[in-house]
């Protein structure tokens, strides 16, 4: 076993792990808050983004109107320019867009409804479930450490 | 990100066709990513819809464990809390399971806006686009049984793990 795992370094290594991971994430919420691209951006920078593609993989329809729709995605809600036949609330979907800067709302280019994203949400809860009963049938916890069952 | 089960289903494969020790840590790596950097995202997310003051980093923070150095670190902070003469192997089969589901990761589409590989050294992101986002969903019900069942015939018996030991 290397020395860097040995209960010796175990203190010394798990603070430095600690503060990785504490310093990249504060790095990279920072950044993901900041980036210069999405329908945020180009709202406070309208010369700049007009016209241009607004990629938008995997948001959530919130709301329905006669000649368009609203998404939501950690931010929002977007207004999207866009038929909104075909569409619920509540449905995925992923879109190429491009920027109106006039109207300061995205037009729908090019779509694709994410049907199976309620079944993939099961799945990911099932996994989880499974998760859990691998942690109490796959080890075996003392004080002294975890150990694994086989 | 693939399906859990879809990943988990990988790690029982790969220790299937090895027949070495540590299963279970190594399917715990393959869902680490998802369940530190996704689930609280989502979580955190369906708060703020809801109304709640979460700040908006907050839900961007967690996803550096679905990135290779955040995986790196989390692997290994995991493993330090294995006993020291399992630590090692922990350690490789955490990280192996994470890498895994990486290299699922990867195969997907999501128009192109990619996983970030050298994050916090380059934003440059990734992705293959061979398949869907969805597409696991199909392949989940029945592989997650079919390696179930192959682990189970091929596991290595508890003496075998021991021999393998020094």
């Amino acid at each position: 076993m290397p020395g860097w795992l040995s209960d010796r370094a175990r203190p010394w290594v798990g603070a430095l792990c600690l503060a990785w991971l504490l310093a990249m994430a504060g790095l990279y919420g920072h950044y993901s808050t900041t980036k210069p691209v999405g329908y945020r951006y180009c709202l406070q920078h309208l010369e700049e983004c007009r016209g241009s593609t607004i990629l938008l993989p995997l948001w959530r329809v919130t709301a329905l109107h006669d000649a368009g729709y609203e998404l939501y995605k950690i931010t929002g809600p977007i207004p999207v320019d866009g038929p909104p036949e075909g569409l619920e609330v509540g449905d995925t979907v992923s879109l190429v867009t491009t920027f109106d800067a006039d109207r300061e709302v995205v037009v729908e280019v090019s779509r694709e409804v994410h049907h199976l994203r309620q079944v993939k949400v099961g799945l990911g809860v099932l996994g989880l479930l499974f998760s859990v009963v691998l942690l109490g049938v796959g080890f075996r916890w003392s004080r002294a450490g975890v150990t694994p069952r086989g | 990100m693939a399906d859990l089960v879809t990943h988990m289903a990988t790690g029982l494969l790969v220790k299937a066709a090895t027949r070495r020790g540590h299963t279970a840590t190594l399917v715990l790596g393959t869902v680490l990513p998802d369940l530190v950097a996704r689930a609280p995202g989502l979580v955190f997310a369906r708060g703020r819809e809801a109304g709640l003051a979460i700040p908006e980093t907050w839900v961007h923070a967690p996803q550096v464990a679905h990135m290779p150095l955040g995986m790196l670190a989390l692997t290994t902070l995991l493993a330090l809390f294995f006993v020291e003469e399992e630590r090692f192997e922990a350690w490789r089969n955490l990280l192996g399971g994470c890498l895994l589901h990486l290299a699922l990761d990867l195969g997907q589409d999501h128009m192109g806006v990619g996983y970030m590989l050298a994050y916090p050294f380059s934003t440059a992101d990734f992705e293959l686009r061979w398949l869907s986002s969805e597409a696991t969903v199909w392949v989940a019900p029945w592989l997650g049984p079919l390696s179930l069942w192959l682990w189970w015939k091929r596991r290595p018996s508890p003496e075998g793990r021991l021999q393998e030991e020094p």
